[in-house]
């Protein structure tokens, strides 16, 4: 069985962030990357299914080289490859699916998995995009996986309760926390996954024409959550007080 | 030679095949360890046999080893009689009286300690039956093992005593002497050759038995104790963890999983357990009834070596009928030792149980990635932001801001590297602590230098969870930088770190001078760089492990406190100071079961009654303040001794709390 996990490299979201002087990015200097976290879910979830019925597990993502870190740590879990494109980080989710979709096809996978959403810019849409253009049955948000050869069963969570789906393979499906715990890697296993290959691939290889790439939104601007308190209290009956919150929420703050 | 000698040399010669046999057995146990056992410096090993082995200071820490002092050289001295005696058994008449004043002293000797070794087993008796304090409660096996060696010496001595009776020998023997007239009385006569024949034969019997089961009992510490004061390992002392080679080729397996992978050193310490149980009487996870008790942790290591070992001395790759880990040490009792070495420093023989449990811990964590989930997220954040708690790296040096505090990188011209930590950069508390550190340097006038965000965690936690993969890269990172800027001197307001870049970043290659906060700061006063004035409180000092029994820090940080205050100690104090509960890496995981190690100290805190509390180390102030707080006497001050410090010198409090 062969599986694909997709992973995204994202900083660290302790870290101090700053936007850049064009306001459309942030400043990258100092930020620290990790896996994003969903996607270690994904990647234990693989790594498990492998355990089980044998086959391999392929980490997949699309980044800068640095990300080869990143691919590397799921590697140190147990995965046995990575493919890494390059040249495609700059792309929107649409350019990104429309990438990872032909690399996924060279693949061929039976099952791919892959974090619910990135935090970074979390916009939860690329896996599904990707499952959409290889015309594969998915689910997101799952919390329980298991395989029952030709198909495969999943619980999603939902507003108050959960549904249990059942999908033919190949299919795609994204993790939420709970499904499973993370294994912390071992020291045979990090020593093992220095040597694994991680297949480095530019995003001019893949023969996409540059207008399918093209964004379907931009980013216009970035802002910080403000941060500073009003420190202001309101006095009066409480009718009162509540009548000035909402007038201030909505004329003032506009957040209404 | 007589019937009866031919059959005392043939119980002889019977007794010493069972006992070689047993000491060669244990000796080929021990060879099934690794490497060798340390034996550099042979003069000073031989000093140190000498005074904590003959001259028993070690057990002579607490009242009972007097007790233990007497029996020990009482045995010495009346082994010289029993050597006689046996010799005189197979040749009869035969005596060391050809030695002259000698043999007069040892007859004298052996008079006086047969009486004084009779009041000590007496006392044993009253400690293990009657009083029974609770390092020596023990399993009823145990128990009975201690009782048929107390009985053995007593019969011992009794027939030594009835044999001098009948027979006496030159030497001034008050004992004797008051003895026998009413032996006479009781049994009507002086001369008894058939009753000296009886006790002569009862003597012998009970010696040779007495060796037979040496090697069988905990009485086999007679043979390994002393060897185990002889080769300590000086790599491990002071709980010193060595560096794992972890490129070694060819190296698949990685900390302790199976007995054999133990030093031989590892392997004669716990051979030479005397089940005293001072480890056990000292150690806070056991206290507040965790199910770790060092002392069992050793015991439990002896019986599955001498389990596992024939099977192995058959065959090397024999498979091992308990598994170390969870068989002979159980989940629990691995991951509640705190590491504070409490049962180290008490052992009278020098064993060093928490040792053993970090290379189960090692092999746990190294080899299955398996530890407490709370800790796995603590050490993912130490890899990412180089940070426990896994807060921007980059913030590292917010603390200094406003204080002036400048970064080697900025000026790397400095005498001290003041490295601060990941409390001291992070913790809101301690940050304060860290202000005032620097505001009394300051003001001391002494030039130091931050590494601000270029600082990594020291990997104390890391290397004592047993991630020696990831402290190592964590010590490694650090010394390059510090070796980077040309650091020389160190000073840190962490006991953790301190210790670990005192003690263990020599093994990359990073040699400072390294001192604790409060050793600059007495020493500064001492100069009359700071000039404290004298307040009125009365203040509680509690020991951090890793300042006071790991590196013997004791008198600086009370220093510092008698020039603000004055001082009133714990009743656990000093070397015997008891662990707040957050070394080790126990500060990261839930304290599940048993008592709160931080509540029982805060308990023996408040019984003092202090107008304020005084620590020198992060993870205590945490510790004792949540302890404090759940004993509802949050109302007791609890500080640093840098921040007395900084309020007796005077330093706006402002600087400290805001640092603005
Ligand atoms: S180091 Fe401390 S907690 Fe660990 S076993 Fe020894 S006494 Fe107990
Ligand atoms: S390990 Fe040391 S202190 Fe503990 S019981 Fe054995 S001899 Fe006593």
């Amino acid at each position: 069985m062969k599986i694909a996990v997709l992973v995204k490299r994202v900083p660290d979201t302790a870290s101090v962030f700053k936007i850049a002087v064009d306001g459309k990015s942030v400043e990258t200097a100092n930020l620290k990357y990790v896996m994003s976290p969903y996607d270690e879910h994904a990647v234990e979830e693989a790594i498990k299914l492998k355990e089980k019925n044998g086959g391999e597990v392929i980490i997949v993502s699309v980044g800068p080289s640095e990300a080869k870190e990143i691919i590397r740590s799921g590697l140190a879990m147990g995965a046995d490859s990575g493919l890494l494109i390059t040249g495609a980080e700059a792309l929107s989710p649409r350019g990104l699916a429309k990438v990872l979709a032909a690399a996924l096809k060279t693949l061929a996978p039976d099952v791919i998995f892959a974090g619910k959403q990135a935090v970074d810019d979390d916009a939860a849409q690329v896996p599904e995009r990707v499952a959409e253009l290889l015309d594969m049955p998915h689910a997101s948000v799952i919390t329980r996986f298991e395989c029952l050869g030709a198909s495969v069963v999943v619980d999603r969570e939902i507003e108050g309760g959960q549904y249990t789906l059942e999908l033919p393979l190949p299919a795609l499906l994204t993790t939420q926390k709970g499904i499973n715990t993370p294994r912390y890697p071992t020291l045979p296993n990090i020593m093992k996954a220095k040597k694994k290959e991680i297949r480095e691939m530019s995003v001019g290889e893949l023969g996409l024409a540059s207008e399918a790439l093209a964004a379907g939104c931009t980013v216009e601007a970035f802002t910080l959550p403000r941060q500073e308190r009003l420190r202001k209290v309101l006095e009066g009956e409480s009718i009162q007080k509540v009548q000035e919150l909402v007038r201030i929420l909505r004329e003032t703050e506009k957040v209404l | 030679m007589t019937l009866g000698g031919l059959l005392l040399v043939v119980l002889i010669v019977a007794a010493h095949a069972v006992f070689f046999a047993r000491v060669y057995f244990i000796i080929r146990c021990i060879r099934l360890g690794q490497g060798s056992l340390p034996a550099a410096f042979p003069l000073l090993r031989m000093k140190d046999v000498l005074v904590k082995g003959f001259g028993q200071v070690l057990v002579l820490r607490q009242p009972a080893g007097i007790g233990h002092f007497l029996i020990f050289w009482g045995f010495f001295v009346l082994t010289y009689g029993t050597l006689e005696g046996l010799i005189a058994g197979v040749f009869p008449g035969f005596s060391f009286a050809w030695m002259g004043p000698f043999y007069w002293l040892m007859n004298t000797l052996q008079d006086w300690f047969g009486l004084l070794v009779m009041g000590a087993l007496a006392v044993a008796l009253y400690r293990r039956f009657v009083w029974r304090p609770r390092r020596l409660q023990a399993s009823l096996a145990h128990t009975i093992d201690a009782l048929i060696i107390i009985v053995l010496i007593a019969v011992l001595i009794k027939a030594f005593y009835a044999m001098r009776i009948i027979e006496p020998k030159p030497g001034f023997t008050p004992v004797t002497d008051m003895l026998r007239p009413w032996f006479v009385s009781v049994t009507g006569k002086a001369a008894h050759p058939m009753g000296y024949a009886a006790f002569h034969w009862l003597h012998n019997v009970v010696v040779l038995s007495f060796l037979v089961y040496i090697p069988f009992s905990k009485h086999l510490h007679l043979i390994t104790a002393l060897p185990n004061l002889y080769f300590r390992d000086e790599k491990r002392i002071a709980g010193r963890i060595p560096k794992l080679d972890l490129e070694a080729e060819g190296m698949e397996s990685f900390g302790i999983s199976k007995i054999t992978e133990y030093s031989r050193k590892d392997l004669l310490d716990v051979t030479a357990c005397t089940e005293c149980g001072r480890c056990q009487e000292a150690c806070p996870a056991y206290f507040t009834n965790k199910p770790l008790s060092p002392k069992e942790v050793v015991l439990g290591l002896k019986a599955h070596l001498f389990e596992e070992c024939p099977a192995l001395l058959r065959d090397r790759t024999a498979a091992p009928k308990k598994a170390l880990y969870p068989d002979v040490i159980e989940k629990d009792v691995l991951w509640a030792c705190t590491t504070c070495r409490a049962c180290e420093e008490a052992c009278p023989v020098e064993i060093l149980p928490m040792s053993k449990l970090i290379g189960i811990r090692q092999a746990r964590v190294l080899m299955e990635g398996d530890f407490a989930e709370e800790a796995q997220t603590a050490l993912r954040n130490v890899e990412t932001q180089s940070n426990p708690w896994g807060l921007p790296q980059e913030a590292r040096g917010a603390w200094a801001e406003a204080l002036g505090v400048k970064t080697l990188a900025e000026d790397a011209n400095v005498d001290y590297l003041f490295f601060v930590g990941c409390a001291g950069s992070y913790d809101q508390r301690y940050m304060q602590v860290t202000r005032a550190v620097a505001r009394l340097l300051q003001e001391a006038g002494v030039s130091f230098g931050i590494l601000g965000a270029e600082e990594c965690c020291t990997g104390d936690s890391a290397k004592r969870i047993g991630n020696e993969y990831l402290a190592q890269m964590l010590a490694q990172q650090n010394v390059d930088t510090m070796n980077g800027y040309g650091v020389k001197k160190v000073v840190t307001a962490c006991p953790h770190c301190y210790n670990t870049i005192k003690n263990e970043f020599p093994d990359y290659g990073g040699n400072y001078e390294v001192v604790h906060h409060t050793e600059l700061l007495a020493a500064l006063m001492q100069q009359g760089k700071l000039k404290p004035k004298q307040g009125p409180a009365t203040v509680v000092y509690h020991d951090s492990c890793y300042l006071g029994r790991y590196n013997g820090v004791f008198d600086a940080p009370r220093a510092a406190i008698l020039a603000s205050g004055t001082l009133k100690e714990l009743l656990r104090t000093r070397s015997n100071s008891f662990c707040c509960g957050a070394g080790g890496g126990r500060m990261w995981m839930e304290e599940r079961i048993g008592g709160r190690i931080n509540e029982e100290r805060s308990k023996e805190i408040i019984q003092v009654k202090p107008e304020v509390v005084a620590t020198a180390c992060p993870f205590c102030m945490t510790m004792i303040s949540d302890g404090l707080k759940s004993e509802h006497r949050a109302d007791i001050p609890l500080k640093d001794v840098a921040e007395l410090l900084a309020e007796a010198c005077g330093i706006v409090k402002k600087d400290v709390v805001e640092g603005e």
